[in-house]
């Protein structure tokens, strides 16, 4: 635990960037979260669902980095091009049969390596929240390894 | 800032409040008095269950304590004890008695039940056989009408095959009339060949004669003129008189191109000179046939016959030197008039291009052969196809003999032989290559097949069979109607090659006699002047060349 | 820190009277059971409360339900999700002016697409240190949560199981923790509407001048579709079973109207004609 806690604080050091940037909406510097903000509000708001006023409407897929912790095996392909509106569930499921593993072995998904998201959250809402340099690494393994 | 924010904070406070008191304070007392009283009706349920069950023990215990007394209760003397004890056994014997009456009343019951249920058995069972005899009778009666109609159907069948029967015995007999008119046929067709045959004889006999007799008069005529010397003038010399056909009796072979012109803009697929030799005529892809005429060694265009909608095919003149007929790509066949060189007949009828087309037997017919494999017999006068021949392939060339037969060359490789009279060819002779050309001997004789085997073929027409075959290095067929010709003295046969090679062969010898090369490309017909002195030939692009040494 | 101690343990002492009644076409016995009221804290997870409901139904199901023994819950056909806050779920469905909360409960056809399965009360302490976790991470990038020690860990889930206001508070203060550099990073909350996805951004609690956001920047923020503050005339937006007003500070009220999770849960219902 003290090993992998060393890892998060330095992981959290490069979010450092990103979470900064995210102020934006208030502060008005042009960036992507500026994008619904001063021009878009009449068109946001004849949609429908709420959900589509997030951060970039214009960008509907997000990079998602899939590194492998303790002993899982490691994926062929580490970066994919995820929907925002999958949820965590798919991506477990997704790695689930990528490391053939049984359906009842379980597999544990981890953001920022100190939490696990429920499996009905979004993968675009954890983008916006945790995701750093353009994409949202997210850590699997077999046995639970944070907390 | 302060007092704004006491208020919301204030606000928040009470409405919580608020909240405590209306969803739990309200509720709290109400469900836990609920709680309660489940868990009271729960213990209740219990304990009376428990008081029901200590109920029935206890009433178990108070029989057990009545019976008690009784048994153990008095000491009334032995007697008394005794028949008590009789009593109590004669009770029970009664009992058991009772009990076993009930038994037998029992199985008296149960008895009568079976009775009735066996008969209820009984009866639905003797339905059922009344059913099955019913059935019985129906497949009767069904099997009855089938054996009729297997009867009927069986004298049906005996009449059909004894119909059959007799239309085999038709059928025999015609087979043999068939048959008889068959050899019949044969003997009639080796009785008319045997008579042809005989006619050629003669005809040949006749030709010798003729030929010996001009030899006797030339030499005559030449001796007087050795005797008499005069000068002659060069016209006099060609013996081209007008009205007159030319007869050759010797050809030469022209060693040099007198004239190299433009004849057509493309393909020059035909070249042809009149029977008289003084005009020609040439047949090109841009749907034009020009007549020319060759004078001191130049060809002048005297006129061009128009009306084709496609690449003229092949070309002839008539033998009075009145008409033109051409055939062309667009399948049809024209006859011009050359007096006032316009058009006379269009002969439509034919699905595919036209290759071939020649005057029959006279000016009033005309014979084509097509891609699409038939021969058409037209007659002028009518304007009419009078006659289509299925020949099976398609024709490249052909040629007319004397009367109304016909010989056609074909993509095959089959020559074949036609009577327009019957529909079924009369002869066919198999070659090593498709047929380009026909040409006939002028003896009428010998007949020319030019083939793509790059070779050429000399059919002997009185033995129907090849008498000799002209190749040569280098020569190579260089299309599907290539034309190849007979010198007008029959003793040379010319063919262009697909170098542009104007290939000559002295057929005695069967060697090749000479090579004329002036085409660049492929040369595709050529015709020998009737008087046998100048040569035609025409290429792939526009040339056509006069050869002549004079 | 949070200051207003009698706030936090109003907050805390919240309670819902539900009403329990098994769905009818999956009573297999003669006897109809009887409905059963409890009073269930706001702040809790059904799965942590129904052990009663359990005992009083379970009976009167077929046998295969009995053995598979999973219950679920409906309100007026919205199946409810286990992983919400009781609290969140009443504030998004249910109505204060009809109550008891009537609640159907199931054993059959788990809405496999709508709901988590529940295994195991280890599984709502696992789904809620999750969530502590990941509203840390959001204040102070993880270092509070990570500096805390596995007994605590253990005392803010059993404080918080076990209805114990002082003995989750004395861990959850550490949480709250917010003075100098402790400055909570981004506020954790979640924006909940009925038909809808849930909405997570991040938020600073101070604008670039150190003034406090307040909820209606929060919400003018998170749903710019919409018209704040004049949307209210057509939403109720809903924090702990009250609504707060919007010039309260976004900050204040993550200390103090957050659930025991550490996320402040806003629910956005349609305001109805009938109401105020």
């Amino acid at each position: 635990m003290s090993a992998e806690g060393g890892e998060g604080v330095k992981d959290g050091g490069e979010v450092e960037p990103e979470t900064a940037g995210d102020a934006v909406p208030h502060t008005g510097t042009p960036d992507k979260e500026s994008a619904p903000g001063p021009g878009t509000p009449e068109k946001e708001s004849t949609t429908v669902a709420p959900e589509a006023a997030p951060a970039s409407p214009k960008l509907s897929k997000v990079d998602v980095l899939l590194k492998p912790a303790g002993n899982a095996p490691i994926l062929k392909k580490k970066r994919w091009t995820v929907d925002r509106h999958k949820k965590i569930g798919w991506i477990s499921d997704f790695i689930r049969k990528f490391i053939r593993t049984e359906t009842e072995d379980s597999v544990f998904v981890y953001v920022n390596q100190s939490f696990a998201p429920s499996p009905d959250t979004d993968i675009g809402t954890l983008f916006d929240c945790f995701g750093s340099d353009g994409k949202l690494v997210i850590y699997y393994c077999r046995t639970q390894a944070w907390g | 800032m302060a007092v704004n924010n006491k208020n919301w904070k204030d606000d928040i406070l009470q409405q919580l409040q608020k909240r405590n008191r209306q969803q739990n304070n309200a509720f709290a007392s109400l469900i836990s008095a609920n709680a309660k009283l489940v868990e009271l009706s729960a213990a209740l349920k219990n304990r009376n269950a428990q008081l029901q069950a200590d109920f029935e023990r206890l009433k178990a215990e108070n029989f057990q304590l009545q019976v008690r007394p009784d048994t153990g209760g008095g000491g009334g003397g032995e007697r008394t004890h005794a028949l008590e004890q009789k009593l109590f056994r004669l009770q029970e014997e009664l009992t058991e008695l009772h009990k076993k009456r009930g038994e037998n009343a029992q199985q008296i019951i149960d008895l009568k039940n079976t009775l009735q249920e066996r008969e209820k058995e009984l009866s639905v069972k003797e339905a059922k056989i009344l059913d099955a005899e019913n059935n019985l009778m129906a497949m009767r009666g069904a099997q009855k009408s089938l054996q009729n109609t297997i009867v009927e159907l069986e004298a049906t069948n005996q009449m059909l095959k004894d119909e059959h029967q007799a239309l085999q015995m038709a059928f025999t007999a015609l087979e043999d009339k068939y048959q008889k008119a068959q050899d019949d046929n044969r003997e009639l067709i080796e009785r008319w060949m045997a008579q042809k045959a005989k006619a050629a004889d003669i005809m040949n006999e006749e030709n010798a004669t003729f030929t010996r007799m001009r030899q006797e008069k030339l030499r005559k005529e030449l001796a007087d003129a050795a005797t008499e010397p005069v000068s002659v003038s060069e016209k006099d010399r060609r013996l081209v008189l007008p009205g007159l056909t030319p007869v050759c009796l010797m050809a030469s072979i022209p060693s040099r191109a007198m004239c190299v012109f433009d004849a057509h803009d493309g393909e020059v697929n035909a070249v042809q000179w009149s029977p008289s030799g003084r005009l020609f005529a040439t047949g090109g892809a841009d749907r034009k046939i020009k007549l020319w005429d060759a004078v001191s060694g130049s060809c002048n265009n005297r006129g061009v016959l128009q009306g084709s909608n496609a690449g003229i095919m092949s070309l002839e003149f008539d033998e009075e030197e009145t008409l033109v007929l051409g055939s062309s790509n667009d399948f049809a066949s024209r006859v011009w008039s050359l007096s006032d060189q316009r058009l006379r007949h269009t002969l439509t009828g034919h699905s595919g291009k036209v290759l071939a087309a020649k005057f029959l037997n006279d000016t009033s017919k005309v014979v084509s052969g097509s891609h699409d494999r038939t021969l058409k017999v037209w007659d002028l006068h009518s304007r009419a196809c009078v006659k289509t021949i299925f020949a099976g392939s398609s024709c490249n060339d052909l040629v007319t003999l004397h009367g109304n037969n016909i010989v056609s060359g074909h993509f095959d490789k089959r020559v074949r032989f036609w009577d327009t009279r019957s529909d079924s060819s009369t002869n066919e002779i198999m070659l090593q290559g498709r047929l380009t050309s026909l040409h006939l001997a002028p003896d009428r004789s010998r007949l020319l097949c030019c083939t793509r085997d790059d070779s050429m073929k000399i059919i002997d027409l009185r033995m129907n069979q090849v008498s000799a075959t002209l190749v040569a290095d280098g020569f190579k067929v260089g299309c599907d109607w290539a034309r190849a010709v007979f010198s007008p003295d029959g003793s040379y046969a010319m063919a262009g090659s697909s170098d542009g090679t104007l290939f000559i062969w002295n057929i005695a010898k069967n060697r090749v006699e000479k090579t004329l090369k002036e085409h660049s490309h492929a040369v595709l017909a050529c015709s020998w002047n009737p008087n046998g002195s100048s040569l035609l030939s025409c290429e792939k692009s526009h040339k056509c060349i006069l050869w002549s040494d004079f | 820190m949070a200051e207003d101690r009698e706030i936090l343990r109003e907050v805390w002492d919240g309670r819902i009277p539900i009403c329990f009644v098994l769905a009818r076409e999956e009573i297999d016995t003669l006897e109809e059971p009887e409905p059963y009221f409890l009073l269930v804290p706001r702040q809790s997870y059904f799965p942590l409360v129904t052990d009663k409901v359990h005992r009083q139904f379970v009976k009167y199901v077929k046998q295969e339900s009995q053995a598979q023994g999973e219950l679920w819950l409906d309100f007026e056909g919205q199946p409810l999700r286990w992983h919400h806050p009781i609290g969140v779920l009443f504030d998004l469905y249910g109505d204060p002016k009809n109550l008891p909360w009537h609640l159907t409960v199931h054993y059959e056809n788990f809405p496999e697409d709508e709901l988590l399965h529940c295994p195991s009360k280890e599984a709502v302490e696992a789904h809620f240190m999750a969530t502590v976790k990941e509203a840390d991470a959001l204040k102070h990038r993880s270092q509070v949560i990570n500096g805390m020690q596995k007994k605590d860990h253990k005392q803010l889930w059993t404080g918080f199981q076990n209805d114990k206001f002082d003995q989750f508070w004395s861990v959850n203060r550490k949480l709250m923790e917010n003075e100098g550099e402790e400055i909570f990073k981004h506020i954790p909350f979640r924006i909940h509407q009925p038909d809808s996805v849930v909405i997570q951004k991040l938020f600073k609690p101070l604008d670039d001048s150190g003034e406090p956001h307040t909820l209606e920047q929060l919400l003018k923020c998170t749903l710019p579709e919409y018209d704040w503050p004049d949307e209210l005339k057509y939403k109720r937006v809903i924090i702990q079973g009250i609504e707060p007003r919007l010039d309260t500070p976004a900050l204040w009220l993550s200390e103090h109207l957050s659930y025991p999770d550490n996320f402040l849960h806003i629910c956005i219902t349609t305001r109805l004609e009938s109401e105020d």
